[in-house]
């Protein structure tokens, strides 16, 4: 009996409203552990087949809800979504730190598995009685404070009712989608705890196709048996220690680097990435702390890197929101991107795009693209409705808005930046696809490639099987394959990782599951495996696009394009890095010249079925 | 590790308003009072709630009796769970100063401070915390 | 021989962005290292910074290629090689 798992997943049709217990067997879950390779393995066993024809907006495609064996048990609970993505027709382990990884777990599954779709709004409850179908009509329209608000009376209000003598009942865990993810707004992403959010790959968009408006969790059993558990007492207490030590990153999160990525590294997005530099000094992490952030060490289940900063306005036009820091990502992306530099419209942006459920990142990417498609005069006040001009804050969030109840222009901005800007071009008859800033579907993080002074670089994206993923970029196609990956599939969060001695992780990972958990057989055999699946389906792809090897594995137009101010002005990413970089990744993955995977390499990683569909992509 | 056995437990009613709540040490204790079968006892050393195991019968009296139904009966069996401080050196304040959240101190407050004053209801101290955090807002999100 | 040398992340600020190193020929990795370590006067012994050599979190590319995959330290080098090095990183 493997260890450190809840020992069953929850799999309901909505369709058929049927609801069973599930099991994998220990070969499986040893070669995938849970997350993002676990999903990969479980699409790939049902959807395999028929890849190319599954319509993730469609009832065919599946949405998944894992953990892993480690969540909950090393520091940083996390949830890993996936299924088919409606960017990029392959998949993501789509990750958000959230108690609802460990109420799911102590509730005695591991993940819930969602196929079908229902004929009407609903919400899934999972307690230790098992998993249930309730309706979700007063809660669809809602926006995620509220959806939180109703849930908790509501779940808590249930639970008191069946065991009324028990004591008070803790509030219940969730995930959720706001207006994007019910619109299938293509890019929406999968919210919780009100600003964390599995944003990349568009699964907000596969709920709201299976009219799934949350799945809540509420537990009361042990969190699962480990393997060895006084190792694991004296390695949790380990790690704890050295999350603790980092007092520079807990003091400023990410939080702080709104600035200094454009000042220091030249790689944030301004404008729709026409800069990557910026000078304005008031963007500073001050600028937050002093004046909007009211809890400073703030965190989730398990964490005591607590790198969230608990941000509210109490005064002026936006008095009342409330969000996390933001992080680096959405100040950029809700900041620079979009010409703001002024703390309190970051915030307000934030808040809106939280709500709303847009991902934080992939939302703003499109907005961002709008933006210079309006400077340009392709788009204009006529097909907006109103005037779009960067840094005007009330505007862009007319436009979120638009986008998430797909209303106008906002139902074409809704397709994601790649697929809008191909019906853009159609509508406009000028090619805009130069602005779109993406890979394979993805929109891209925060960290830019051309002044190759951040930690991204050539291949990072254009190589990435999760495309514009800034969290698990493609580095050399061997040493990263133990971190981010392993991460995402074990799943716990990178930031109670990255400043742990690996060998510690490793080490945790052994004594909570018994597994033969190491770093070498994760970035020589478990790593690739499942990067080798997500490669397979990205060639795939389908239904509306597969994308082609060599052409697609490709950084955006843009990301050719010379810096145009800053220490780092003309530098660009280089061609000939890409080209020499990418044929050594695929080579050290066993792929072929075109990224195809090998017949070789599936034999050695045990992928054999995969071989007659990857035997007609190398024709 | 079991949070839901846990003698102190954390609420959450909004994202932000995180509540930790356990035994107060009320100076009359209603609890120890309302129990059928003296389960409950005062401990003279710590002044903390003791809870004799195998004589209560899970009636849930002490849940009510408590202003801020602060007990609970255990998952697995039932019986009332009661913050014990550790015999006088609680493990909860240990870690959470090691954390430097310092959110937890062990105390000995003067007679004429209310007890009752920290033993509420989560949802009564949430409504205070959402006010202190987030200004007008805070009444909205509970 | 001249090798041309990247550096990212933390190490920056010890080694520098860009350098070009003299090697002699069938030089190392290891000799590379050792070279580096002697111009930036760090003292730690098969460390650069705080990145173990050959350890499991510094990736060491040789023309894109982790030299885990080579002959680790023993990689021989050659003329107008690349060596790139990428203390563990990532964004959030």
């Amino acid at each position: 009996m493997p260890r450190g798992y809840a020992g069953k997943f929850l799999e309901i049709d909505l369709s058929k409203e049927q609801i069973k217990d599930i099991t994998f067997n220990e070969s499986v879950l040893q070669a995938y552990l849970g997350g993002r390779g676990l999903a990969t393995k479980i699409l790939w066993d049902r959807l395999g087949d028929s890849w190319a024809k599954v319509d993730p907006l469609g009832p065919n495609n599946m949405f998944l809800a894992l953990t892993g064996p480690m969540t909950a048990i090393y520091p940083g609970a996390r949830i890993c979504c996936s299924g088919k993505s409606p960017l990029s027709n392959g998949t993501v382990g789509s990750t958000a730190s959230t108690e609802f990884a460990a109420e799911l777990k102590m509730a005695g599954y591991d993940g819930v598995i969602v196929t079908g779709k229902a004929n009407r709004p609903v919400y899934i409850l999972v307690t230790d009685e098992g998993g249930e179908i309730r309706s979700a009509s007063h809660l669809w329209g809602k926006l995620g404070e509220d959806t939180i608000r109703i849930l908790n009376k509501e779940v808590t209000e249930e639970l008191t009712k069946r065991k009324p003598n028990i004591g008070l009942w803790r509030e219940p865990g969730m995930i959720y989608i706001g207006p994007a993810g019910e619109n299938k707004v293509r890019n929406a992403a999968v919210m919780t705890k009100i600003c964390h959010a599995a944003g990349y790959g568009g699964y907000g968009a596969v709920m709201g196709s299976k009219n799934l408006k949350a799945i809540v969790a509420k537990g009361r059993s042990k969190l699962p048996e480990v393997d060895a558990p006084e190792a694991v007492k004296l390695l949790w207490k380990e790690v704890h220690r050295h999350l603790i030590a980092e007092n520079g990153f807990r003091r400023m999160g990410t939080g702080y680097a709104g600035y200094s990525v454009g000042a220091d590294t030249s790689s944030e997005p301004i404008r729709n990435w026409q800069e990557e530099w910026h000078d304005e000094r008031r963007f500073g992490g001050p600028s937050f702390e002093t004046r909007y952030w009211v809890k400073k060490l703030w965190s989730d289940f398990n964490c005591t890197t607590s790198c969230m900063k608990l941000s509210c306005i109490k005064t002026g036009r936006w008095k009342g929101d409330i969000t996390d820091m933001p992080d680096y990502e959405l100040q950029a992306y809700c900041g620079t991107n979009l010409g703001i530099f002024d703390a309190g419209d970051n915030i307000h942006i934030s808040t809106v795009i939280d709500n709303l459920g847009h991902s934080g990142i992939n939302g703003p990417n499109t907005m961002g693209f709008a933006a210079e498609l309006y400077q340009r005069g392709i788009l204009t006040k006529k097909d907006l409705g109103f005037e779009l001009k960067w840094g005007d804050a009330a505007a862009f969030e007319k436009l979120a808005w638009l986008i998430a109840k797909r209303e106008g222009i906002g139902d074409i901005l809704a397709e994601g930046t790649f697929r809008a800007a191909t019906k853009i071009s159609k509508m406009k008859g000028v090619d805009v696809a130069p602005y779109a800033v993406h890979v394979k579907g993805i929109e891209i993080g925060a960290h830019g490639t051309r002044s190759d002074a951040d930690y991204t670089h050539d291949i990072s994206y254009a190589a990435n099987v999760q495309g514009g993923d800034h969290t698990s970029v493609a580095v050399d196609g061997y040493s990263e394959l133990s971190s981010a990956v392993f991460t995402d599939s074990a799943v716990i969060c990178n930031f109670c990782f990255f400043w742990v001695p690996r060998a510690l992780v490793f080490d945790f990972a052994k004594a909570v599951t018994g597994f033969p958990i190491t770093m070498e057989s994760w970035k020589k055999e478990n790593g690739p495996r499942i990067v080798t699946l997500q490669r397979a389906f990205l060639l795939l792809g389908g239904p509306d696009i597969a994308w082609t090897p060599i052409e697609d594995d490709d950084n955006p137009p843009r990301f050719y394009e010379p810096l145009p101010s800053g220490p780092h002005k003309g530098k660009t990413t280089s061609r000939d890095q890409v080209k020499q970089k990418r044929q050594v990744y695929f080579e050290t993955l066993g792929w072929d010249e075109r990224g195809v995977p090998k017949k070789e390499t599936l034999e050695k990683l045990g992928l054999n079925d995969l071989e007659p569909a990857m035997k007609e992509l190398r024709k | 590790m079991w949070p839901e056995a846990s003698r102190i437990r954390i609420f959450m009613p909004f994202p932000g308003l995180e509540v930790p709540h356990l035994c107060a040490q009320c100076d009359d204790y209603p609890c120890i009072k309302s129990c059928p079968v003296e389960a409950l006892s005062k401990d003279q050393a710590t002044s903390a709630v003791l809870v004799n195991r195998e004589k209560c019968i899970s009636c849930g009296k002490c849940v009510t009796a408590c202003p801020g139904q602060i007990p609970f009966l255990h998952p697995k069996d039932n019986k009332a769970t009661i913050c014990d401080l550790c015999g006088g050196d609680p493990e909860c304040v240990k870690v959470c100063t090691e954390a430097s959240y310092n959110a937890l101190a062990l105390v000995q407050e003067k007679p004429t401070v209310d007890r009752k004053l920290f033993a509420k209801p989560p949802i009564e101290v949430a409504k205070d915390l959402a006010v202190n955090l987030f200004g007008e807002k805070g009444e909205k999100v509970i | 021989m001249k090798i041309n040398i990247r550096v990212f992340g933390d190490l920056v600020s010890t080694l520098g962005r860009r350098q070009t190193v003299e090697l002699d020929e069938g030089a190392t990795i290891l000799s590379l290292t050792n070279r580096l370590a002697e111009k930036a006067r760090l003292k730690r012994q098969g460390h650069l910074g705080n990145h173990k050599v050959n350890g499991d979190e510094l990736a060491v590319l040789v023309n894109g290629r982790n030299i885990r995959l080579l002959n680790g330290l023993e990689t021989i080098l050659h003329e107008g090689d690349e060596v790139v090095f990428l203390p563990p990183a990532a964004g959030g």
